[in-house]
């Protein structure tokens, strides 16, 4: 028990919970808390908008396994932090944000500067507090962490009034929580087990799809395993990339609207797939009805509520990750031998000795991508924003650790990839970071340029630069008939100059080599460093699944 | 489409009934009824929300609320498997005793009646009362339990 400012016990609740680092902006309903911070041990890292502040603690989080903690104030400073926050609660991130609000008495008097940030927020996080005394704020922060960091994970909202930030009060700190009907670890059902294992023997195509889950329950080795004593194909959603290293005999790449030929190809002709911390979005399996049709799907996941919500026909097993796969294992184990060869594994073999790497088409942008992958090691991370560049990157990059590949899979935010590739770099300093960027995605939230240089945060953007809202413009191609609008961007900014302007270093590159030269100089560059690579306005990125389309439709 | 009741045990906290109504809103369910009601366990609340649904949108709906963090359980049943009551409280003119005693309806104060029971037959006295004689009607919602 001691006696102090709901300010300094939110400070020390964070240091507790091994917060070492914060990314925000300061405002009005915030300054207890930032005055309390320059007493603590916490790093602040200023960004220059609350949308990238958010996608700095969500990137440190997905790089680190830890909690990302971003803060802002309160009215515009909530709203702007929004659309990161959802970006977390898209791929079940976990982040806590701090809010400040105005003090308790003006809450609801439309007073300067308040919106009902719990009210706004809500849809988007795991959880919602709003303290509303000083000796509440240890608890809170104790509660946040535990719901952000179990289960399957997620943002969460702590939102302070500013009276309760300077309200003295006598406060303790808990070691422990329990929170009344949440209970995120399940242990699997020794039955479901059976049963899983039962229908996977009987499969003659089986395959496996890892998802955001897998990565982040670290199944990869059991994953890797369970193909083996099958011979069958592993493949990924886009949040599962790096799960298991993409260089794997058995690793087929992503499917979905972008995934690989060959992993869209086997998933197509499969007789079982089973899903490992996967929720077969609509990107994932494009027309979902076609997707299951002639197919068992086994679906491993921890969060129940995914069990049966897109796909139907399902053999689930709910619980922890791991444990449901040591179990099937051991079940499989003992019921059959391990295969060696087999009609499936020669189908898998021919389909990846044919496509692993193929670009169609006459596109340029692979190629960079590619050569990417090659001048990092596997431990680097790669980041990116949203759009073809994404895709080439989903398609063309092969993440060989869990937690090196970074991107907006379910909200797919322009203007993520530059912010979390700093927040990761702030997780894992020793690593290289690059973001993989479009012209007008980096243009989001370009200005995080001022905070990687003024923070000392040096992170690599390759801009491959189409002068085009590129994948606006390919849907215009290929489904509008050729109507394109909107999507021009032109030549602007010169984003070298732009670099430069901000202290950071910038290139204009010509061709593959000239490429090579200045992404050796970006790894030694101690300030950020962004190469701008010219691209076809016309590239198309293939495969391509149209919407509404099944993975057998893909456009090449 | 068939009549669902569900239960739902929740944290007794400001804030639940807003994510509850949040699926209505974002799935545009047409709620019939929504009751909160306790159920004498402390720091907990049962709403009872009835709704037309299909399968597909009931186990949506079923799924949505689960995700709550605050929402402790939910149970689903047919409207049929269910003992289903409505209060409502009526102003009107004199009511003859034989109406009164009809639906057992209860004088609050002079002209003010309580009618707790079955919603259809709460149909029936509004019908029979017709809108001459109802000056104003407050309607409950409907509150219910699961038979056996
Ligand atoms: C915040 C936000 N606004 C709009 C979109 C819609 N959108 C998806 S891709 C895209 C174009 C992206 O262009 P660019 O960043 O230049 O990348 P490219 O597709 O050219 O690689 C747009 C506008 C989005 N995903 N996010």
């Amino acid at each position: 028990m001691e006696k102090t400012t709901g300010a300094r016990a939110l400070v020390k609740a964070l240091e507790m919970e091994g917060v070492g680092v914060i990314f925000g902006i300061p405002g009005g309903a915030t300054l207890p808390f930032y005055d309390a911070l320059k007493d603590g041990n916490i790093r602040h890292i200023l960004a220059r908008h609350e949308q990238s502040a958010a996608h700095m603690a969500d990137g440190y989080a997905r790089a680190s396994g830890k909690v990302g903690v971003c803060t802002a104030t309160s009215g515009p400073g909530a709203t702007n932090l929004l659309t990161g926050i959802a970006t977390a609660y898209m791929d079940s991130s976990p982040v806590v944000a701090i809010t400040g609000q105005v003090a308790k008495a003006f809450i609801g008097k439309d007073a300067f500067q308040e919106i009902d940030t719990v009210g706004v927020f809500t849809p988007v996080v795991k959880y919602a507090f709003q303290p509303l005394s000083a000796a509440e704020i240890p608890p809170t922060i104790k509660k946040a962490f535990y719901i952000a960091s179990t289960g399957r994970q997620g943002p969460v909202l702590v939102d302070v009034p500013k009276d309760v930030q300077t309200e003295k009060a006598d406060v303790e700190y808990p070691t422990s929580v329990t929170i009344k009907g949440y209970e995120p670890y399940v242990r699997p059902d020794p039955a479901a087990i059976k049963e899983a294992a039962k229908q996977i023997i009987q499969a003659q195509r089986p395959i496996m799809l890892v998802g955001g889950g897998a990565v982040k329950a670290g199944v990869g080795p059991l994953v890797l395993e369970l193909a083996e004593m099958l011979m069958m194909p592993i493949a990924s959603t886009l949040m599962g990339k790096g799960a298991v290293p993409e260089d794997h005999f058995l690793s087929v790449g992503p499917i979905g609207m972008h995934g690989t030929y060959h992993a869209n190809k086997l998933v197509t002709e499969s007789d079982l797939v089973i899903g490992v911390g996967v929720r077969f979005s609509d990107r994932t399996t494009m027309d979902v009805g076609e997707f299951e049709k002639e197919k068992v799907i086994v679906h491993l996941d921890i969060d129940p509520t995914e069990i049966k919500k897109n796909v139907k026909n399902v053999v689930p097993v709910i619980g922890d990750l791991s444990e449901s796969m040591k179990g099937i294992i051991n079940e499989i184990k003992e019921m059959m031998p391990f295969v060696k060869d087999s009609p499936w594994w020669r189908r898998l073999k021919e389909l990846k000795e044919q496509y692993d790497g193929k670009v169609f088409g006459d596109a340029f942008s692979p190629y960079i991508v590619k050569k990417i992958r090659e001048l990092l090691g596997p431990e680097d991370i790669v980041t990116t924003e949203v759009g073809q560049a994404q895709a080439w990157a989903e398609i063309f990059y092969k993440a060989l650790r869990p937690r090196t590949f970074i991107t907006s899979g379910g909200l797919g935010t322009m203007g993520f990839g530059f912010p979390a590739a700093i927040g990761a770099k702030v997780a894992r300093f020793s690593a290289n970071v690059v973001d993989i960027a479009g012209d007008g995605s980096f243009l989001m939230t370009s200005n995080s340029l001022a905070t990687s240089v003024k923070e000392g945060i040096p992170v690599i953007v390759v801009i491959l630069n189409n002068s085009v809202l590129g994948m606006i413009a390919q849907w215009q191609r290929l489904v509008y008939n050729n109507r394109l609008v909107a999507a021009w961007l032109g030549e602007s900014p010169s984003f070298p100059d732009l670099a430069k302007a901000y202290g950071a270093e910038g290139v204009r590159v010509n061709g593959l080599e000239d490429f090579e030269r200045a992404f050796k100089e970006a790894l030694k560059s101690e300030v950020t460093y962004v190469i701008d690579v010219p691209i076809s306005p016309d590239e198309n990125v293939f495969p391509f699944v149209p919407a509404g389309k099944g993975l057998r439709e893909m456009m090449t | 489409m068939s009549r669902r009741v569900f239960f739902v045990r929740v944290a007794d906290r400001p804030g639940v009934l807003y994510k509850i109504t949040s699926i209505f809103r974002r799935r545009n369910f047409n709620i019939e009824s929504v009751a909160v009601g306790s159920t004498g366990a402390p720091d907990e609340s049962t709403i009872i929300i009835t709704l037309d649904l299909n399968d597909e949108e009931a186990d949506t709906f079923a799924r949505m609320l689960r995700r709550i963090i605050d929402v402790y359980s939910v149970e689903e049943h047919p409207d049929n498997g269910c003992v289903i009551a409505e209060p409502a409280i009526i102003r009107a003119d004199a009511i003859s005793d034989e109406l009164k005693a009809k639906y057992s309806l209860n004088e609050l104060m002079p002209g003010y009646y309580a009618y707790m029971g079955d919603p259809s037959k709460l149909e029936n006295l509004i019908k029979e009362l017709g809108d001459n004689r109802i000056k104003n009607i407050i309607r409950g919602g409907l509150t219910a339990m699961v038979m056996g």
